[in-house]
C-alpha cells in the first residue's frame, strides 16, 4: 500500500471513529449501514473481484448467517459468540458449496449462486420449529438504552468491517491474491503453470461465505427482529457487487469506496421518493451500469485509492 | 384414471409453461442475456389482457395479439436503447442491467395495477369436458393449444424467415454476421422483442388460467430459468419440451410432495442439472 | 537407469473417437526430440495427456519411474514437466514480469514475490524481453508473446519442455530466433520435445524424431532414418510421392 493510501485509510478510520461523540444517532446508524455494505462488497470482491468468478449468492450467505447467529443468540449464546459462530457456519457452507459449484463458471456459476438464496429461504420458511417460518425470529432484547446500543454495534460493524478490511489487503498481498488473479485472467494458463486453482477458488468463496455470515449475523442481532424474505434478499446479492463495480474489482479500497457512494446516492433516493424507491433504485442501477466502462472505474483521481494485485 | 387427470393437468400446465420458456430462452441463448425482465413482461401481458376484457369486453385470446405486439415493441426498444450498449460485457454486467430495469417496471405495475391478484373470469366460457372420467377446462386447454401453436411459429419463423436466420448466424457468430452484412444491433432488438412478444402472449394466456400479481413476476421467471436449462438454452424445441416436463412434473409432484416445496425442487434439479448436463437435454453446447 | 519420461500404451479417447492410440515411448535427459504428425495425428493431444490435462482413457504415464497419469496439471508442473500452447495463453492484462513470476512462484514454488521477480527477470534477459517487462501482455507482438511463453515455461524450473508449434505465425527471420533460443534451452540439460510442422525445423535440431499418425506412433528413430522412412513419407506426402520415394532409393 502507497503512504497515500495508508494515510487515506488512517484518516478514514479516525474519522469514523469519532463520528459518535459529533454525529447523531441518525449518521450513525447510516455509517453502521454503511460498513455492513462495505463488508458485504469485499466480502464480494473475495470470490467476484479477485477471482473473477460472478457470484450471485451473497444473499445467502449473510441469510445464514443472520438465522444462524440469532438461533444460537435466542438460546442464549453471548452476542459476540454468536456472531462468530456464524462466520463458521458460513465459512463451512460455503466450503462446502464451493466444492460443487466452483466446477461451474460464467452464466452457469451465476444462476447456480443466485438460486442457492432462494433455496435457503425456502428451507428456511419451512424449519418453522428452528427458525420461527414466515412469522420470523425475535432476538432478545439487550435491555440497553437506544444511545449505547446505536453506539454498541456502530463499533462492532466498524471492527467487522476493519477484520475484512484486513483480511482483503493480506490476500492482495499475498501468493493467494496473486494465484487469484491469474484464475481471473486465464485460468486454464493458470492450471498448468502450477496454480492449485481448486483450492485458490475454494479458499476465495469460503473466505466469501464467511464475512458476508458474520455481517449477516451483526444485522440480525441489530435489527432485532428478522424473517427469510428480509434477509435472503436478492438485493443483498446485487448492491454489493455494484458497489465493487463502482470502486474497482479485484482491489482493496474499492469495495468501501464503492459502498459509501452508492450508499449516499441511495440515501438520496430513499429520503425523496418513498413510494418510487425501488423504480428510483431501479433506475440508480441501469445509469450506474450504463456509464461503467467495462470492469474497472478509470477516473484519474482514483488511480490515487486503487491498488492492484502487483508485484513488490 | 387419475393418473390421466394428472397427465391433463400437467400437459395443459406444460404448454403455458413451453411458452413462458420460450421467449426466455431465445434472448439466453442468443444475446447471452439472462433477462430478469422477462416475469415482469408475462405480468404485463396478463394485465393488459385483464384490462381488456374488463373495460372493452376483448376475450384475452384476442389479446394475445396486443399483449405480444405492446410487449414486443418494448422490448424493441428497451433492447436498442438500453441492454445493446452492454450486451457484449460479462455476466455481471447484463444481468445487474436487466435487474435494475425490472426493479423499475414492477415498481410502475405496482403502482399502476395495485399488488392484488387477478383473473379473467370469462362471462361465456367454454366450459368443461368430460371424457372418461378426466375433466378438462376447456378455455386452458384452449390457451394450451394456442400456446403451443406460438411456439411452433416461433421455430418456423427461425428457420424459414431471413431474419431468423440472421438471428441464427448471429448467435453462432456475431463478426461473421457482421462481415456478412447482418446489422447485428437490429437483430439483437429484434430477438428481444421477440423475447417480450412471447412473454405477453404467454401472460395474455396465463390470465385465463391463474390470478396474476406484479408479485407473480419472480416466480415465472424462476419457472423459466428451470425450464431453459432442462430443455437446453436457446432451444426454441427445447423450451417446448422443458415446459412440457416441468408442467408434468408439477402436476405429479404436487401430489407427492405439496405444492410450497415444489419451487425449492425445481431450483435443486436446477443445480444438479447445471452440474452434469449444463447444455440441457436439446441445447447446443457451449453459449 | 528408469527413463526421464516413459509412455507405456498410452491412450485417450473423446467420445468414440481414439485420438492416441497405444503410444508408447520413453524420453531419456538432454535430448531434443521432434515430435511430427499430418494434422489430427493427436500430436497436441499427447502432450495434453502428459500435462494432465487430459486423462490417459488407459495406459500409464511415469516421470524418473513414478506414475504421474492421474495428476492434475498444477502437480504435473510442479514436477518438472512444462509445456507452451500452440495459442499461447498468457494472462493478458497482467504485466510480463508478472506472467513470468507466475511460473516461478507457483510451479518451481519458489516462496517470496520479490525472489521470483528476480528470477522472473533473469529469464526475461535469457528470452530478450527484459526491456518489456513492465509492459502488459497483450500488448506484445506475437512473436515476443510466444517468447514470454518460453520464459514463463522456463521460470516453472523443467526439466522436460514440451513446445507444441512454438513457430506457427513466425516469419523467418523470427523463426531462427527461435531456434537459437531452443538450443540454448536445451544446452541448459532440458529435454525437449518440440511438436513441429516445418521439417526443416525438425531436422535441423533433433537427433530424434517421433511420427504420430491417425494417434498411433508410426515411427521413432534418429533423424536421417525417419526421415526417409517410407510410411513417414506416405502419412506427410502421400502415397504417390513415396512410390517416387521408393523407386529413386532402389
Amino acid at each position: 500500500m502507497t503512504k497515500s493510501q495508508f494515510a487515506l485509510v488512517v484518516i478514514g478510520a479516525a474519522i469514523i471513529l469519532a463520528l459518535p461523540m459529533v454525529g447523531g444517532n441518525y449518521t450513525l446508524r447510516l455509517c453502521t449501514i454503511m460498513l455492513m455494505y462495505a463488508t458485504l462488497a469485499m466480502a464480494w470482491n473475495f470470490i467476484g473481484g479477485f477471482a473473477g468468478y460472478p457470484s450471485f449468492g451473497i444473499a445467502a450467505f449473510f441469510g445464514l448467517g443472520a438465522y444462524a447467529g440469532a438461533v444460537v443468540q435466542a438460546r442464549g449464546v453471548p452476542v459476540v459468540a454468536a456472531w462468530a459462530f456464524a462466520a463458521v457456519v458460513g465459512s463451512v457452507f460455503a466450503y462446502v458449496l464451493g466444492l460443487i459449484l466452483l466446477r461451474l463458471r460464467g452464466h452457469a456459476f451465476a444462476i447456480a449462486t443466485l438460486v442457492i438464496a432462494e433455496v435457503l429461504r425456502e428451507i428456511t420458511n419451512g424449519l418453522t420449529d428452528l427458525t420461527g417460518g414466515g412469522m420470523g425470529l425475535n432476538l432478545p432484547f439487550f435491555g440497553w438504552g437506544p444511545d449505547a446500543l446505536i453506539r454498541f454495534f456502530f463499533y462492532a460493524m466498524f471492527a467487522l468491517a476493519a477484520i475484512t478490511l484486513a483480511a482483503t489487503y493480506l490476500v492482495a498481498h499475498s501468493r493467494l491474491g496473486f494465484g487469484l488473479h491469474c484464475i481471473k485472467q486465464n485460468e486454464d494458463a493458470a492450471d498448468i503453470v502450477g496454480i492449485n486453482t481448486t483450492l485458490y477458488k475454494i479458499i476465495a468463496f469460503t473466505l466469501s461465505g464467511g464475512f458476508a455470515a458474520a455481517a449477516g449475523a451483526l444485522y440480525a442481532s441489530w435489527t432485532g427482529y428478522i424473517e427469510p424474505a428480509d434477509v435472503y434478499d436478492v438485493l443483498f446479492s446485487i448492491k454489493p457487487i455494484l458497489m465493487v463495480l463502482i470502486g474497482g474489482m479485484g482491489t482493496v479500497l474499492g469495495p468501501c469506496l464503492g459502498a459509501v457512494v452508492f450508499l449516499v446516492l441511495d440515501e438520496i433516493v430513499w429520503r425523496n421518493f418513498l413510494q418510487l424507491h425501488t423504480g428510483i433504485l431501479g433506475l440508480l442501477i441501469v445509469i450506474l451500469i450504463l456509464f461503467l466502462p467495462a470492469g474497472v472505474l478509470s477516473f484519474d483521481w482514483r488511480m490515487l485509492f486503487k491498488k492492484k494485485v502487483s508485484a513488490t | 384414471m387419475i393418473f390421466f387427470q394428472y397427465f391433463v393437468n400437467g400437459l395443459i400446465l406444460g404448454g403455458l409453461y413451453a411458452c413462458i420458456a420460450a421467449g426466455f430462452s431465445l434472448v439466453w441463448g442468443v444475446l447471452n442475456i439472462i433477462n430478469i425482465l422477462h416475469g415482469s413482461f408475462i405480468v404485463f401481458g396478463a394485465f393488459i389482457a385483464i384490462l381488456s376484457y374488463n373495460y372493452l369486453g376483448i376475450h384475452p385470446f384476442l389479446s394475445v395479439i396486443s399483449a405480444g405486439l405492446i410487449l414486443g415493441a418494448l422490448g424493441y426498444v428497451t433492447q436498442l436503447g438500453v441492454i445493446n450498449r452492454v450486451v457484449t460485457q460479462s455476466v455481471l454486467v447484463t444481468l445487474i442491467l436487466t435487474f435494475g430495469l425490472e426493479l423499475m417496471m414492477n415498481n410502475a405495475m405496482l403502482i399502476a395495477f395495485t399488488a392484488d391478484y387477478r383473473k379473467v373470469i370469462l362471462e361465456r366460457s367454454l366450459g368443461v369436458l368430460e371424457a372418461g372420467g378426466v375433466f378438462i377446462p376447456m378455455d386452458r386447454a384452449a390457451a394450451t393449444v394456442i400456446a403451443f401453436l406460438l411456439i411452433l411459429g416461433l421455430w418456423l419463423l427461425m428457420r424459414m424467415t431471413s431474419i431468423g436466420r440472421a438471428i441464427v448466424a448471429v448467435r453462432f457468430d456475431r463478426e461473421a454476421a457482421q462481415l456478412m452484412g447482418v446489422d447485428v444491433a437490429r437483430t439483437y432488438a429484434i430477438t428481444f422483442a421477440l423475447g417480450g412478444a412471447l412473454a405477453g402472449a404467454a401472460g395474455a394466456l396465463i390470465s385465463v388460467s391463474f390470478p396474476i400479481s406484479p408479485l407473480s413476476g419472480p416466480l415465472f421467471l424462476s419457472k423459466a430459468f428451470v425450464i431453459c436449462i432442462l430443455g437446453g438454452v436457446g432451444s426454441v424445441p427445447g423450451a417446448a419440451l422443458g415446459g412440457l416436463i416441468f408442467g408434468m412434473v408439477e402436476s405429479f409432484g404436487a401430489v407427492f410432495f405439496g405444492s410450497e416445496y415444489a419451487l425449492t425442487l425445481a431450483f435443486i434439479v436446477l443445480i444438479i442439472l447445471l452440474l452434469i448436463r449444463p447444455h440441457g437435454l436439446l441445447g447446443v453446447k457451449g453459449y | 537407469m528408469t527413463a526421464l519420461l516413459e509412455l507405456r500404451n498410452v491412450s485417450r479417447s473423446f467420445g468414440g473417437v481414439k485420438a492416441v492410440r497405444n503410444v508408447s515411448l520413453t524420453l531419456e535427459p538432454g535430448q531434443i526430440v521432434g515430435l511430427i504428425g499430418p494434422n489430427g495425428a493427436g500430436k497436441s493431444t499427447l502432450v495434453n495427456v502428459i500435462t494432465g490435462v487430459h486423462p490417459a482413457t488407459s495406459g500409464e504415464i511415469l516421470h524418473k519411474g513414478e506414475p504421474i497419469q492421474w495428476l492434475k496439471p498444477y502437480q504435473i508442473s510442479a514436477r518438472g514437466i512444462a509445456r507452451t500452447f500452440q495459442v499461447v495463453q498468457p494472462f493478458p492484462s497482467m504485466t510480463v514480469v508478472q506472467n513470468v513470476m507466475a511460473g516461478a512462484m507457483f510451479a518451481a514454488g519458489i516462496p517470496s514475490m520479490s525472489e521470483a521477480r528476480r528470477i522472473a527477470m533473469e529469464h526475461l534477459a535469457f528470452t530478450g524481453l527484459a526491456d518489456k517487462a513492465d509492459q502488459p501482455a497483450n500488448q506484445l507482438t506475437l512473436a515476443n508473446r510466444k517468447r514470454l511463453e518460453l520464459a514463463k515455461s522456463l521460470a516453472m524450473n523443467p526439466h522436460i519442455l514440451m513446445l507444441d508449434e512454438v513457430n506457427a505465425g513466425l516469419n523467418a527471420a523470427e523463426i531462427n530466433q527461435a531456434l537459437d533460443l531452443i538450443r540454448a534451452i536445451a544446452a541448459r540439460g532440458i529435454s525437449i520435445v518440440i511438436i513441429e510442422h516445418l521439417l526443416k525445423v525438425v531436422t535441423g535440431l533433433c537427433s530424434r524424431i517421433i511420427v504420430l499418425h491417425h494417434g498411433e506412433l508410426i515411427a521413432d528413430d534418429p533423424t536421417a532414418e525417419v526421415i526417409r522412412d517410407p510410411r513417414v513419407i506416405e502419412a506427410y506426402l502421400g502415397s504417390r510421392f513415396a512410390e517416387r520415394q521408393m523407386v529413386r532409393h532402389d
